[in-house]
């Protein structure tokens, strides 16, 4: 499907952008859903990216600068676009919300339709100038210590996104709960085709795309990656 | 269609179209999105004798105009495939079933086992992702086995699949001798990318198979090269087919087939039209498919 650019929003240091174009709602949009988009120029391979809101008809994209995407947007005003893929956060009981730099995606999404309490980290503070923050969350220049003040919240079930070795040390620190990651992998397909985007699992190898993004952390093994 | 229509070892497709294998899994998601009723044949994920868990992420590396990967040829195995997969392929469309391992035995043991489920079986000598010494086809010898063996032993049309790397008109020759009629050229190219921030490369076993557009090339001048020595054979034309001027473009250099892979996995919906595409432009020229193939080799249009 194609669209025209509706906004496209830059940080001040243009390290982070938002994107956003109409969407006429075939299929509903979860939280934790993402996006493959291209330009008519490119890149070759459209990339994913989880919804950051989509309101009104509008789907909107926190996405970092710097990769082939944003090259080609700079040129092209039109989007092509295939979703909504993956799966929906779970709804779970008042969870806590850790985000990581553009990881803060899919959460500021889910917060938006799901009560919770959020923290976000980023090493770059321009982030917190782009994007809107619920009242009351936690934000933090280091993402790591995003991960240490949720080590001080009781709260039972909680979701994270963020870098790898975020979720890997969120995997560390809260075994004791009931923690959910949502993962990232390159993907190709976006459909459960291709293999590309692979995660091992307890019952095997699964895919990021089709049985994710958001994995239970008892669930997969990030050391199969590292 | 009539103009798409094609006869290759006896087998009828309906039109040359064949998706290959590997990026469009063993079509369980991939016919949610493309009626095997449109396409000419369907090449499955390689299967191997025992289950695969393929390679640790990353699998995928973006390039311009194309897509590096290292899959490692993850399969359930050949006996979990004829048990839940191979049954369910679609009869609507010519089923090739691809085949990998190390040895003679393995090829044999899977070939022996698909065979009532396939039209057609592809020997993938082939790929880049499984191997530490190198791929099959760059092992004569070897190659020479598996496929004397398989031509002796199984009784459906064989396909030889062969590497972009090394030498395609000697790959030929050893399939032909062999008892094998039909090639495809080819299988990914070996590639590499390396972070310029961290100086490692991108995927854990350094390579990848480059796939995509920018294979075209390649692809058209390996097809000329091989039509052009051994006219006998009968070649799919595989690697960086994107656009319905490409498939006449292969069947220009000599295919008699043409295979995309990365495209029919990045547009499956796309494919419909990109065949009633295929057939316009085969319908300006006034000219049909069949007639096409190999005709660079007879001085282009008459
Ligand atoms: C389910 C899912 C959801 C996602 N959601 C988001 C999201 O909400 N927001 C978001 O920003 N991203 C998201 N991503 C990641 C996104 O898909 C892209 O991978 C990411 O934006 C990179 O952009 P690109 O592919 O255009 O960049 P690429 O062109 O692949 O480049 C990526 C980076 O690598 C650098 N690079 C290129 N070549 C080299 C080299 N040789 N050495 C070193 N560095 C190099 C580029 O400069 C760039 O900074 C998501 C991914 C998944 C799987
Ligand atoms: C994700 C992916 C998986 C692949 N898996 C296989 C495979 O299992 N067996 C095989 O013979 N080729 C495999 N290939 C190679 C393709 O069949 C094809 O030869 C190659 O991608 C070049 O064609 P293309 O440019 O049309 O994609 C794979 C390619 C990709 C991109
Ligand atoms: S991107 Fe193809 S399987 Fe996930």
């Amino acid at each position: 499907m194609e669209a025209d650019v509706k906004a496209m929003k830059y940080s001040s240091r243009k390290e982070y952008f938002l994107l956003s174009f109409e969407y006429d709602e075939k299929d509903k949009v979860e939280p934790g859903q993402f996006f493959r988009l291209k330009t008519p120029t490119g890149p070759y391979i459209a990339r994913p990216y989880s919804v950051y809101d989509f309101e009104d008809g509008v789907l909107t994209f926190l996405i970092k600068s710097g990769g082939e995407f944003e090259e080609h947007l700079k040129t092209s005003k039109k989007i092509i676009f295939d979703g909504p893929l993956g799966n929906a956060i779970p709804s779970l009981d008042n969870p806590l919300l850790i985000a990581g730099g553009v990881g803060y995606a899919p959460l500021h999404f889910y917060a938006k339709r799901n009560k919770s309490h959020l923290i976000v980290g980023s090493k770059d503070e321009e982030l917190f100038n782009l994007v809107d923050i619920p009242p009351a969350s936690v934000y933090t220049v280091e993402p790591t210590t995003a991960l240490d003040v949720a080590k001080h919240s009781p709260t039972t079930n909680i979701i994270a996104c963020g870098p790898i070795k975020m979720l890997s040390r969120a995997k560390e620190m809260f075994r004791d709960r009931n923690l959910f990651l949502i993962l990232e992998e390159k993907m190709a397909c976006g459909r459960g085709m291709c293999e590309g985007c692979a995660v091992m699992t307890s019952d095997g190898v699964k895919f990021v795309c089709k049985d994710g993004p958001t994995f239970s952390a008892k669930e997969v093994n990030l050391n199969w990656r590292n | 269609m009539e103009k798409l229509k094609i006869e290759v070892a006896g087998i009828e497709f309906k039109n040359p179209i064949v998706i290959a294998s590997g990026p469009a899994g063993f079509g369980d998601e991939f016919f949610k999105y493309v009626s095997p009723s449109t396409i000419g044949g369907f090449t499955t994920k390689t299967v191997t004798p025992q289950p695969k868990d393929g390679n640790p992420p990353p699998r995928l590396v973006y390039t311009k105009g194309g897509l590096l990967n290292s899959i490692g040829l993850q399969n359930p195995g050949v006996d979990t495939f004829v048990r839940e997969v191979a049954p369910n392929l679609p009869k609507e469309t010519v089923r090739i079933i691809s085949i990998g391992g190390e040895s003679v035995q393995d090829f044999l043991e899977v070939g022996q086992k698909v065979e009532e489920f396939a039209d057609m079986i592809e020997i993938n000598l082939s790929c880049p992702n499984v191997r530490e010494g190198g791929t099959i086809s760059s092992n004569e010898k070897l190659s020479s086995e598996i496929l004397f063996a398989c031509s002796y032993s199984l009784s459906k049309p064989l396909i030889a699949k062969l590497s972009p790397d090394g030498d395609i008109l000697k790959q030929a020759e050893v399939a032909l001798k062999n008892g094998i009629k039909i090639v495809n050229v080819g299988n990914s190219l070996q590639g590499a990318k390396f972070n310029i921030n961290d100086g490692k490369p991108f995927l854990k076993r350094v390579v990848g198979g480059l796939s995509g557009p920018a294979l075209l090339p390649i692809t058209l001048w390996k097809v000329y090269q091989v039509k052009a020595m051994f006219p006998q054979l009968e070649i799919i034309g595989l690697g960086g087919v994107n656009n319905p001027k490409d498939v006449l473009e292969c069947a220009i250099a000599g295919a008699s087939l043409v295979s995309m892979g990365t495209h029919a996995m990045i547009d499956p919906e796309g494919i419909d039209d990109f065949i009633l595409k295929t057939e316009k432009l085969l319908e300006e020229r006034k000219v049909s498919f069949k007639e096409l193939v190999g005709c660079s080799h007879r001085g282009g249009y008459r």
